[in-house]
């Protein structure tokens, strides 16, 4: 499989196939400069050399997704899947740093479906843990791993088309669904550090409009966080939280779940950026210090938006900011090759 | 931008368009006395009404600085969707409801200009029609076949029906809630389509229920400059144009010439404004729509002579 699907094929196929590479680094040469405004690249990029979590992103090679391991200066790139025949998508590596969920989409025309897996940081034991669902994350023991079921048995990119969290325990293999069975169109779930919240964006579902929202992960409330844009992240400590507050600025929070109503407060910018170019899907490093984000032009295209999964989104890089500042940030990747959906990859724990 | 075509369209396209009397819809639930231009159903269900080609006056005299000055304005023969896009439509082409108020027969909203414009293309396709948008830059191609998103001419000229007050149902703002789902009577939501009266060409929800995109790029001094025949439109801008008002929407807003600029959300994962929607246009077959109908009233703007 060489492209992401059948219609996508036919549009984006030029692109893809002859310039993605080129085009992207023109664009980004063009549109966006490689650093924040306010940073030193250099000296942060050095600061990075430093650090020892890595970081894995999807990006799109000679028409096929492939998700990439890179350090944190975004140095020793290694491809962890080198599938021609299956695009993976959307990485979320587990907290011990041993092991990565991803989606897949497989399948060509009708019987084209997004899967989700799990698999060694190595790329090997690729095991399936559900068919037709999307965006995975890991529960804090790294024990089980939640996914949103698709809406339609047809294959879209419209990410909010999702119905129902699902809960895989991978020793027994066994799935469980979330006890509110109203839960639709949710996307970007991610799970708090202390097991008890899914914080995730819902877009024309359960009542709201557009909302960022907490959800009981075992229980029935919902409440809305009252906080505009979308993917939320939660950081290492269960305190802050950070998520994309427009196309164009990256905000961060102090979230508070301990009463009776989980509140955010204190926002604070930090990543700004200017039309055309778009920041999104940051993600805390384990330590919190910085935030990793992805960073591209938009365009006056028709179709799905750049920022959604397994989109085409040519120019696209990855970035790491300094969580402690405003616009201190640095591009790690450079090549615009539709660079999107980092996660860092905290250390290997040792075993017992 | 290219011009509007006026006269390509074969009649062999139009083999398959049955007259809306034989096939019911959503839109027929209220019984019209005024005489209309005739109707057409599509292939995928939808019903259009023959918009007769005309001059009239658009713009508002009373009314804001961007409607002003009032121009004459000609507008070729055109089809123009009886009613907004309900969610029953938009789902046969798109997967995923991005509406906040649910229902199959509520309008489509939360889409994007760029998403309506999309929405044109596939139904373009599914009919077999020549799409009219350039995926890759958004352009429409106004020559091609297929559905595309009204010009701003084009649904205010169908919007007035040849009537030229403030609203097709005249000036008073207390006669609008027999025609509108507005702020006063809306309830704070959508309401099913076609469940007001039709403006006097059987065109439903012209004002209220959800505002409508069209084509144009919005400029607050178009009016000054724009051709008389067919206009488009500026070539570039950052808000497209809304017109309608919406259930949201007070009576000031829910006039004929009101204009009003929005971000297109060109690529906006996150579009969720609940109070905009669309409906397609399309060109009109050759023998369709080239004599301009009676005059709807006394204060009738519309007429075959330049």
């Amino acid at each position: 499989m060489r492209a992401p699907g059948a219609a996508t094929k036919t549009r984006y196929a030029p692109l893809i196939g002859l310039a993605a590479s080129a085009l992207g680094t023109l664009l980004l040469m063009a549109t966006g400069p490689v650093s924040g405004a306010d940073a030193t690249g250099a000296d942060l990029r050095k600061e990075l050399k430093g650090v020892a979590f890595r970081i894995v992103y999807e990006t799109l090679r000679d028409g096929n997704w492939e998700l990439v391991l890179v350090n944190a200066d975004g140095s020793n790139p290694v491809n962890l899947t080198r599938t021609p025949q299956v695009h993976e998508l959307y990485p979320q590596a587990s907290p011990d740093g041993t092991k990565i969920c991803f989606s897949a989409d497989e399948g060509e025309g009708a019987s084209k479906v997004r899967n989700v897996y799990w698999m060694n940081l190595d790329g090997t034991g690729r095991t399936l843990v559900a068919k037709n669902a999307r965006q995975a994350c890991w529960s804090p023991d790294g024990k089980a791993i939640a996914y949103l079921g698709g809406e339609f048995d047809r294959f879209t990119y419209c990410d909010f088309a999702t119905r129902g969290i699902f809960i895989h325990d991978l020793a027994t293999g066994k799935r469980r669904e979330h006890p509110n069975n109203d839960i639709h169109h949710l996307y970007n779930i991610c799970w708090s550090p202390d097991g008890k919240w899914f914080l995730a964006t819902v877009h024309a579902g359960m009542g709201f409009k557009h909302a960022i929202l907490a959800i009981e992960a075992d229980g029935l409330k919902v409440f809305n966080l009252k906080i505009p844009g979308c993917r939320p992240d939660v950081g290492p400590d269960g305190k802050r939280v950070g998520w994309g507050a427009s196309d164009w600025t990256l905000r961060a929070g102090d979230l508070d779940c301990s009463g009776p109503t989980p509140t955010v407060v204190n926002h604070r910018d930090l990543v700004t950026s200017k039309k055309p170019i778009k920041v999104y899907h940051s993600d805390w490093s384990p330590d919190g210090k910085y935030m990793t984000f992805s960073h591209g032009p938009s365009t006056k295209r028709l179709g799905f938006a750049p920022e959604m999964v397994g989109v085409p989104a040519e120019g696209w890089n990855i970035c790491v900011a300094d969580a402690s500042a405003k616009d201190r940030w640095v591009a790690i990747t450079t090549d615009g090759a539709c660079n999107k959906e980092p996660d860092w990859v905290p250390p290997r724990k040792a075993g017992p | 931008m290219k011009a509007p075509h006026d006269e390509r369209t074969t009649v062999g396209s139009w083999a398959l368009a049955v007259l809306a009397a034989v096939l019911p819809s959503s839109c027929d639930r209220i019984e019209e006395s005024a005489p209309l231009p005739p109707t057409v159903m599509t292939k995928s269900g939808i019903e259009m009404v023959v918009i007769p080609a005309g001059w009239f006056e658009m713009g508002g005299a009373g009314g804001r600085d961007d409607e002003a000055p009032v121009h004459r304005v000609w507008v070729d023969a055109f089809l123009m969707d009886r009613c907004e896009i309900t969610q029953r439509h938009y789902g046969k082409l798109v997967l995923g409801n991005p509406s906040h108020f649910k229902g199959p027969d509520h309008p489509a909203e939360q889409v994007s200009w760029a998403d309506a414009a999309w929405y044109c293309n596939k139904r373009s396709r599914a009919e077999g029609l020549q799409p009219c948008y350039n995926e890759e830059t958004a352009e429409c191609h106004f020559d091609n076949e297929g559905y595309r998103l009204p010009t701003e001419a084009e649904w205010e000229y169908a919007c007035r029906a040849g009537t030229q007050s403030d609203r097709h149902v005249g000036p008073d703002p207390r006669r609008l809630a027999s025609c509108a789902w507005y702020k006063a009577n809306a309830g704070k939501t959508t309401r099913p389509v076609a469940t007001r009266k039709p403006n006097p060409w059987g065109l439903y929800d012209t004002y209220g229920n959800v505002a409508e995109w069209c084509n144009d790029v919005y400029e607050k001094g178009y009016y000054g400059e724009s051709p008389a025949r067919n206009p488009t439109g500026p070539t570039d801008g950052e808000r497209y144009v809304l017109r309608g008002g919406a259930w949201n929407s007070g009576p000031d807003t829910c006039r004929s010439a009101f204009r009003t600029g929005e971000d297109p959300g060109f690529q906006d994962a996150c579009f969720s404004r609940d109070a905009i929607g669309f409906r397609c246009v399309r060109r009109a077959p050759a023998d369709g729509g080239r004599q301009p109908v009676e005059k709807a009233d006394e204060a009738s703007a519309g007429s075959a002579q330049p």
